[in-house]
């Protein structure tokens, strides 16, 4: 039988496994004012890797809707319910922060025009996903080892292809390069702080402490639990 | 202890590679701003479209982190340092 480490290093490899192979049904709408077609094109159904981002999908939607889009520059964005979302937060993040009813697929709204620039901050597409997720990955390095020297230091080659297994959902490719960095897990010493999370455990200061805080954090709890801030804020 | 969403941060700005010094260095902003505020000032001042903001010369935090957050996990002697640049000076 298995030592109890073992057994939760198995459970934690398990779920990186399952997080990384899942995928959010969506079902895209064109935005009525974007339609410039007769009849209207039909919603595009797609799956969204719940570790992808999604610009990433708008070659594949902008294809499908190739022909009712009115002429001139895109500005894309999403909508869910009234709400622009945020692209720099991974698809599964979203999901199940926004979607709280058994909605399947998961109907978005995909906008083309008017991009609201008050609220989201500009998207050039891949590039600057990948700009935000680099940057995310070094923030998380320097408060896992009080530097971000591990991720600058990688080489051209490392980055390019680090990035390549995330958009591809290629979870071996990530933790061959991924462990090089050595980021964890990491104790409890090293706790995220935030303010929501401060304010939380005042409130319920005769409970032990936060969740997750009592158990080593992996380098997705982290920036798992940032995106979730990001987001409710 | 960490500080409180609703108390002042000092931030120290410093300028990388060919971008202009600020007169002023040192200046308090609110912990419950968020890190956009400080791009957009820097961007006032230095009369620039285009800036490259980091935290600890490491990263660029993105736009929507509050100052208070920053300042808890990255302040340093009790301020938080933001390096600008006209190019990306760490990617």
């Amino acid at each position: 039988m298995a030592a109890p480490h073992d057994e939760a290093a198995a459970w934690a490899e398990e779920a990186a496994r399952r997080v990384w192979a899942g995928a959010v049904p969506l079902q895209v709408h064109l935005h009525d004012a974007d339609v410039t077609a007769l009849p209207p094109p039909p919603p595009f159904l797609t799956l969204g890797p719940r570790i992808g981002y999604l610009p990433l999908l708008i070659p594949v939607i902008r294809a499908h809707f190739s022909n009712a889009l009115p002429p001139g520059v895109d500005t894309v964005w999403f909508e869910y319910k009234g709400l622009p979302l945020k692209w720099y937060v991974p698809i599964g993040v979203l999901f199940d922060l926004l979607c709280a009813d058994p909605e399947r697929p998961w109907n978005l709204i995909v906008h083309f025009r008017g991009y609201p620039s008050e609220i989201l901050s500009p998207c050039e597409g891949e590039d600057s996903v990948k700009w935000s997720y680099m940057n995310s990955l070094k923030e998380a390095t320097f408060i896992i080892t009080g530097n971000s020297k591990s991720v600058m230091n990688m080489s051209h080659a490392d980055q390019v292809a680090l990035w390549e297994s995330v958009m591809k959902g290629n979870l071996d490719g990530y933790k061959n390069i991924s462990t090089r960095l050595k980021l964890g897990p990491f104790e409890d010493d090293v706790l995220v702080r935030t303010a929501s999370v401060e304010r939380q455990r005042q409130q319920n200061s005769d409970e032990p402490e936060s969740p997750g805080s009592s158990k080593p954090w992996s380098l997705f709890d982290y920036t798992y639990a940032m995106f979730k801030k990001t987001l409710s804020t | 202890m960490a500080a409180e969403a609703d108390q002042k941060v000092v931030v120290h700005v410093r300028s990388t590679g060919d971008a202009p010094i600020l007169k002023q260095s040192k200046f308090k902003i609110s912990g419950r701003d968020k890190f956009l505020k400080v791009i957009e000032f820097l961007r006032r001042q230095l009369h620039q479209d285009t800036l490259f903001v980091y935290i600890n010369s490491a990263f660029s935090p993105n736009p929507d982190e509050l100052v208070i957050d920053l300042y808890n996990n990255f302040g340093i002697d009790g301020k938080l340092v933001v390096n600008y640049a006209l190019s990306a000076a760490w990617g």
